[in-house]
C-alpha cells in the first residue's frame, strides 16, 4: 500500500514534470518566453596559428549566448552555440564542419572567421538557407555574397584611406608590401595599390607569405633591397608579430602599418611594436558607453582579460544582431528557425538601413553588399602590448583629433 | 568601390638581395644543421624513423619558456630544456619504440606510431599550455649589422651554439668510449651484440643525446619566436632532409645537409616568392636520392 501510494506520487510528479515542460516547448516563442532553441553554429580557428582568433571569438559569442539565455531568451528563442575548428583557415576543414553544423546540429545562423572558410561555406549557407555572419575575415571576396553579413570592417575599406594618409604623414614615395598569400591578404595588397595611386607613391615591393610563418629573412631581404621608406602589412595574427620584430631586427626602420593588432602579436613583437600604427575597427575596453562597459566588466571578469575587437564583433552578432532579427520575424508572423527566415530578415533590414546595436559606442549599419559601416580608428602601438587611438575613420577618410 | 585581388605573380630573378640571402642562409642552415644531427643520430643508429622528433623539439621550448617564466636566466633555461627534451626523448623510445621493436614491428608501423605519438602529443601541449603562442621572456636582442648585412645578435648566439652542438656531438662519437660504441651498433648491431655492447644502452644514450639537441634547439628557436605546440614540424622535416641530404650514418654529412638546405631555401628567395622557397629544399632532395642515394657525405656501405 506504502510503496503504492509512493509510487503514485512519483507517477504524478513525473505527469507534472512532463506537463510543465511541454507547456514550455509548446509556446509559440512569446517575448521573454525563452521557450524555444535557436541552434547556432560558429566555425573558428580553434587550433593552428590562428587559434588566438578562435579563443577571443568563441570567448566573445559564448558570453552573448549566455547574456541572453540567462536573460528570459531573445524573444521566445534561447541559443544554443556548437563552435567547430577550421584549422586557422583550412578550407576543406571549414566546409566539413559546416556540414556537421547544418546537417547534424541543425544550425540556424552559422558565424564564421577568416576570408577563404567563410567564402568556401557560402554556397552551403545559401542552399540550406542560414544566415552566415562574418566577424572576422577581411578579404574582397566577402562582399556581394548572398546571406553573408560581415560586421568586421574589409581591408579594402580600410586600407587605401590608411596608406594614403600614412604616406602623407611620413612622406613616403617608396612603399612595400607583406601580405598573406590568401585571398585576405591579396586583397589586402591590392588595397595597398589603390591607397598608394591616391597618394602618388609607387610600391616598390610586394611580398606574399605562407599563413603561420615565423621566419620571414627571405621577404624581409628582399624588401630590404628594394629600400622602401614605409612598409605595409597585409597579414593577421602572430604573422604581424614576427613580421615587426624580424623587421625591426635586420634593422628596417622605416614605418610600419597594417590593418590588424591583437594582444599576442604585440607580445611576440615585444618592444619592437613600438610606433606601429594599425587601422581597425574602434573597440575601446575603457568606454564609457554603458553597453560597451557592461560587455568589456563582464568579460574582464569571467575571462580574466580584457576583450579586444574581435571578441566585441562576435558579441555584437550575438547578442544584438541576431535577437534584433529574430523579433522581426516574430513581428512577421514567421518563425526564425525556419529555413531562410533569417536570412530574409536580415535582407530587409539592411534594405531599411536598420541600426544595430554594439558595443563600439555608436550603431551600427550594413551596406547591400554585406560590408559593414561602423566605427574604426588609427590606432598607435606602444612597445608594452597596449594601443592608443590616434585617428578615426569616418566617411572613408582618415580624420585626426580636432581636424 | 571594392575591387576584387589579381594574382600575383611569381618574382623575376633580383640579385640585389643576394648577400644577405646568402648570410640568412648561413644563419638558419647553421640551425638545421644540429637538427640534423639530433635526427641523424637517433636514426643512424636506432633506424626509428622518430617523427615524434617534432614534439622533442616542442617538449623542450615549452620546458625552457616556464623555466624563464619562472625567473631562470636564459642558459639555465635552455639548459633546463634540453634536459627535459632529453629525458622525454628516453622516454619516448622506452615507452613507444621498444614494445614495438620486441614484437618485430616493421619500419611503416613504427612511423605511424610515432607520427600518432606526435598528433597526440601536440593536442596535450595544446590542452595544457593553451593554444596561442608563449614567447620566451626577457630575452635580450639586439640588431647586428656587418657593413649590408643585418640580423640579430640571437640569430648569431643560435648559429654559434649550434656549431658547438655539432662539434661536441662529433668528438663525442670519435674519441670516446661511449661513441665508439655508438657507432659499432650503427655499423652493424649484431656484430655490436656479440662484443658485448648493450643494444639497450646505446639506443637510450643516442636518444638522450639527439633529445637534448632538439630540446635546446627548441629553447633557442622559441627565444627567437615564440612556443606553439605545433612549432616543432617544420624544423623537423629541415633535420629529416638534410639527414638524407648529407647522408644517413654521417655526422658532417648531417651538418653540411643542414647547411645546403638552409643556403638553398635561402637564395631560392632570388628566383622565387619567399612562400615557395620550401619547393627548393624538396627539389634538392629529390636530385640527391637520384643522383647520389646515399647522401653526399655518406660512408660506402659494403
Amino acid at each position: 500500500m506504502k510503496r503504492t501510494s509512493r509510487a503514485r506520487a512519483r507517477l504524478a510528479a513525473a505527469g507534472a514534470a512532463l506537463a510543465l515542460t511541454a507547456t514550455a516547448c509548446g509556446g509559440s516563442g512569446g517575448a521573454g518566453g525563452g521557450t524555444e532553441t535557436l541552434n547556432m553554429g560558429a566555425l573558428f580557428a580553434m587550433t593552428g596559428e590562428g587559434s588566438f582568433y578562435g579563443d577571443v571569438m568563441s570567448k566573445g559569442s559564448q558570453l552573448a549566448v549566455d547574456q541572453v539565455n540567462s536573460g528570459g531568451g531573445a524573444h521566445g528563442y534561447t541559443f544554443e552555440l556548437q563552435v567547430e575548428d577550421h584549422r586557422s583557415g583550412q578550407v576543406d576543414a571549414a566546409v566539413s564542419a559546416a556540414r556537421k553544423l547544418l546537417n547534424v546540429d541543425g544550425a540556424t545562423v552559422l558565424l564564421s572567421s577568416f576570408t577563404a572558410p567563410t567564402v568556401a561555406v557560402q554556397p552551403l549557407a545559401v542552399d540550406q538557407g542560414v544566415l552566415l555572419l562574418n566577424g572576422g575575415g577581411v578579404g574582397s571576396d566577402l562582399v556581394g555574397k548572398e546571406n553573408l553579413y560581415n560586421n568586421r570592417m574589409l581591408g579594402a575599406q580600410l586600407l587605401p584611406a590608411m596608406v594614403s594618409w600614412s604616406a602623407e604623414r611620413h612622406n613616403a614615395q617608396r612603399v612595400a608590401t607583406i601580405f598573406w598569400n590568401d585571398a585576405a591578404g591579396r586583397s589586402d595588397n591590392e588595397a595597398v595599390k589603390q591607397g598608394c595611386q591616391q597618394a602618388g607613391c609607387q610600391v616598390v615591393a610586394e611580398e606574399p607569405h605562407a599563413i603561420g610563418t615565423t621566419d620571414y629573412s627571405a621577404q624581409l631581404a628582399r624588401i630590404r633591397s628594394a629600400n622602401p621608406d614605409m612598409l605595409v602589412i597585409g597579414s593577421y595574427g602572430n604573422d604581424v608579430g614576427y613580421i615587426i620584430q624580424q623587421a625591426r631586427r635586420v634593422g628596417l626602420t622605416v614605418p610600419i602599418i597594417g590593418n590588424e593588432w591583437t594582444p599576442d602579436a604585440a607580445k611576440i613583437a615585444g618592444q619592437a611594436m613600438e610606433g606601429y600604427t594599425a587601422i581597425i575597427d574602434r573597440f575601446d575596453p575603457a568606454t564609457s558607453d554603458p553597453e560597451g562597459k557592461a560587455f568589456a566588466q563582464e568579460y574582464e571578469r569571467r575571462y580574466g582579460e580584457e576583450p579586444e575587437f574581435y571578441a566585441a564583433n562576435y558579441y555584437d552578432l550575438t547578442r544584438f544582431v541576431l535577437p534584433a532579427l529574430i523579433k522581426m520575424a516574430g513581428d512577421a508572423g514567421e518563425d526564425p528557425t525556419e529555413p531562410g527566415v533569417l536570412a530574409a530578415e536580415m535582407a530587409t533590414a539592411v534594405e531599411q538601413g536598420h541600426e544595430f546595436d554594439t558595443v563600439y559606442g555608436e550603431s551600427m549599419t550594413f551596406n547591400q553588399d554585406g560590408t559593414v559601416v561602423k566605427p574604426a580608428a588609427v590606432f598607435e602601438a606602444d612597445g608594452q602590448g597596449q594601443i592608443t587611438p590616434i585617428a578615426t575613420f569616418e566617411d572613408g577618410r582618415i580624420v585626426m583629433p580636432g581636424g | 568601390m571594392i575591387h576584387p585581388a589579381t594574382a600575383i605573380h611569381p618574382a623575376t630573378a633580383d640579385f640585389g638581395p643576394a648577400p644577405q640571402l646568402a648570410f640568412d642562409g648561413l644563419l638558419v642552415g647553421s640551425f638545421y644543421a644540429m637538427l640534423a644531427v639530433s635526427f641523424g643520430i637517433i636514426f643512424s643508429t636506432t633506424r626509428t624513423f622518430h617523427f615524434a622528433h617534432a614534439l622533442t623539439f616542442t617538449v623542450g621550448a615549452y620546458a625552457g619558456v616556464v623555466a624563464a617564466e619562472a625567473g631562470l636566466p636564459f642558459w639555465s633555461a635552455v639548459l633546463l630544456g634540453a634536459l627535459a627534451a632529453a629525458f622525454f626523448g628516453v622516454a619516448s623510445d622506452l615507452l613507444v619504440y621498444r614494445p614495438l621493436r620486441r614484437r618485430q614491428a616493421k619500419q611503416l608501423n613504427i612511423f605511424l606510431a610515432s607520427l600518432g605519438f606526435l598528433i597526440a602529443g601536440e593536442a596535450v601541449v595544446q590542452y595544457v599550455f593553451g593554444p596561442n603562442s608563449r614567447p620566451l621572456p626577457s630575452v635580450p636582442v639586439t640588431g647586428v649589422q656587418f657593413g649590408s648585412l643585418a640580423t640579430s645578435s640571437l640569430q648569431i648566439l643560435i648559429a654559434v651554439v649550434s656549431w658547438l652542438f655539432v662539434l661536441l656531438v662529433a668528438a663525442f662519437l670519435r674519441w670516446s668510449k661511449y661513441g665508439l660504441a655508438i657507432r659499432g651498433v650503427e655499423s652493424n648491431a649484431v656484430l655490436a651484440d656479440a662484443f658485448g655492447v648493450s643494444r639497450t644502452l646505446i639506443f637510450v644514450l643516442v636518444f638522450f643525446i639527439g633529445s637534448f639537441l632538439a630540446g635546446a634547439g627548441g629553447v633557442l628557436f622559441a627565444a627567437r619566436d615564440t612556443a606553439t605546440p605545433g612549432m616543432g614540424l617544420e624544423p623537423l622535416l629541415a633535420a629529416f632532409i638534410a639527414v638524407f641530404i648529407g647522408g644517413i650514418g654521417s655526422i658532417a654529412g648531417a651538418a653540411v645537409g643542414g647547411l645546403v638546405l638552409g643556403f638553398a631555401e635561402s637564395l631560392g628567395a632570388i628566383v622565387l616568392p619567399g612562400y615557395l622557397t620550401n619547393i627548393v629544399a624538396f627539389v634538392i632532395l629529390f636530385l640527391v636520392l637520384v643522383v647520389r642515394p646515399r647522401g653526399l657525405l655518406a660512408p660506402r656501405t659494403t
